[in-house]
């Protein structure tokens, strides 16, 4: 049998032989990690909740009256030839009194009597996603310059400041606040392995008494750590994915409706990974530096 | 064979627990280290199985330098040396088997040699009826036998006993000394600190003497 082999052999006898510590471990680390976790779903949520609120950035280029459709059709290309645009819509002046009129539904007699149309035929341009920012509506401002075709242009720029510094916000909370999370859940796993390995520093020194290497000592510790780590994480997960199934079930239309999103979604792959390696390296390290604290 | 020159220990600046120590133990020697409380034997010891270095001096054990043996070294010296202390130092979540099984466990043996070999020095002890036993509810001579299993199981060269016989009745102090002697009869070179005179004086070996540190008495240069 390879020495790893034995190793991981030791560490499991020694789960079992000291099962009461290992599961209070377990159970902490498990706890440490929900909240991690629950934080990330959060903000995962929050993050696609926002990109929802982006998608509404648009602007409206009101044309002048007057001016041939080839230079319309030519002022559109360009729009839409710009790396900042996604998409470009021309609204006729007809249709922007239809568009009106359905808006009126139950009230369109105050459209009645109107001897022309008012309205001014205009262009929807939506920024491509990465441009849906105050600076993308920017640049997309300065590729329309003075073109005499433009009459005004409206693209809500107060909703869109306010969006962005919304958005920053988010970002730097969401960073500081799961660092700080992240520090306690460390900081709560490390002690709480420390403390299992202080309850074991007789072994740890009849083990070196009888003629040990610190690679047959620290081997078995550090799998019981990964294993701790990862039994943990995986507790976490399926508590968290419980706790959101249940969530969605309870009162998921009044959260979707309140935040506009299609679906509520669960971690994706790369933060549940993020989780499994958390409680990994964790408990891993935690418990080879306590080893290392008992050495002489 | 043990040679220590001009060996000191100081683990505070004002008072020495060595000082001075020069000692020649051939192999196969059966010695005594006495002295009152804090007169250094325990020091001595520990600086034979390198658990402390020595501030000043040089230990030679079977020609190796322990005082300059690196940290990643000490397990070669400590799979020579059999270690017994005053409180056992048995662990309470293992059986006798296993603590003894601890010592070959170490050496990364096959498991069917491991308990060939703790079973027929638990028999050679006398104690191989107890192996399934928790140690805790062993009386001290049992727990101490179960402890001398373990320092002997992988054939130390060195047996080192740290007040063996401390808190056992004198009947059972004589026997683990009876245990000792058989050790010693074997060929491996014992150490035993204890303060127990009587026993010392009964069992008629060299004797090192202890005082504030210093050899005092009944030393072979």
């Amino acid at each position: 049998m390879s020495k790893l082999a034995a190793s991981i052999l030791r560490a499991l006898s020694n789960l079992r032989q000291n099962w009461l510590i290992s599961s209070i471990t377990v159970g902490i680390i498990s706890v440490c990690l929900f909240l991690v976790g629950g934080y990330l779903l959060l903000t995962h949520n929050l993050k696609e909740a926002v990109t929802t609120f982006k998608t509404e950035v648009r602007l409206t280029v009101y044309l002048r009256d007057g001016f041939p459709q080839k230079d319309v059709d030519a002022f559109q290309d360009r729009m839409a030839s710009l790396p900042e645009v996604h998409s470009v819509a021309f609204i006729s002046k007809d249709q922007a009194l239809e568009d009106l009129g359905a808006m009126l539904a139950g009230n369109q007699n105050l459209l009645e009597g109107l001897e022309s149309n008012p309205l001014p035929a205009s262009l929807r341009i939506i920024p491509s996603p990465e441009h849906r920012s105050i600076e993308g509506v920017n640049s997309i401002l300065a590729a329309i310059g003075d073109d005499p075709l433009v009459e005004e242009i409206v693209y809500g720029k107060e909703w869109l400041d306010r969006l962005d510094k919304v958005l920053a916000i988010l970002e730097i909370g969401s960073i500081a606040l799961g660092l700080a999370l992240s520090l306690a859940a460390v900081f709560i796993i490390s002690n709480t392995i420390k403390i299992t390995v202080m309850a074991r520093k007789d072994e740890l020194e009849i083990m070196r008494l009888v003629g040990a290497t610190e690679g047959f000592i620290r081997i078995p510790f550090l799998v019981e750590g990964i294993l701790q780590g990862v039994a943990g994480a995986v507790l976490s997960l399926v508590l968290l994915f419980g706790l959101f199934q249940v969530l969605v079930q309870r009162s998921g239309p009044a959260l979707l409706s309140t935040f506009r999103l299609d679906t509520l979604s669960f971690l994706p792959h790369p933060l549940i990974g993020l989780i499994l390696l958390g409680g990994m390296v964790i408990g891993g390290l935690g418990s080879l530096a306590s080893v290392g604290r008992h050495s002489r | 064979m043990i040679q220590l020159f001009h060996v000191s220990k100081w683990y505070q600046k004002e008072v020495p627990a060595l000082q001075d120590i020069n000692l020649h133990i051939p192999k196969g020697d059966f010695v005594f280290v006495t002295g009152a409380s804090g007169a250094g034997k325990s020091t001595l010891l520990k600086l034979l199985f390198a658990e402390e270095r020595p501030t000043n001096g040089q230990i030679l054990v079977h020609g190796r330098n322990i005082a300059r043996l690196p940290f990643s070294r000490i397990h070669t010296l400590r799979r020579e040396t059999g270690i017994v202390f005053q409180d056992f130092k048995l662990l309470p979540n293992r059986n006798v088997f296993q603590n003894v099984a601890l010592s070959l466990e170490v050496l990364s043996l096959p498991q069917r040699d491991i308990s060939r070999r703790v079973w027929l020095m638990l028999q050679r002890l006398g104690i191989q009826h107890k192996m399934r036993a928790n140690p805790l509810t062993l009386s001290g001579g049992e727990q101490q036998r179960v402890a001398i299993a373990r320092a002997l199981v992988n054939d130390p060269v060195i047996f080192l006993a740290d007040e063996p016989t401390g808190g056992l009745d004198h009947e059972a102090s004589m026997k683990i000394m009876e245990v000792i002697t058989d050790v010693n009869a074997r060929g491996t070179t014992v150490l035993v600190a204890t303060h127990n005179l009587e026993m010392v004086r009964s069992m008629g070996r060299r004797v090192i003497h202890l005082e504030g540190g210093r050899i005092a008495q009944g030393v072979a240069p």
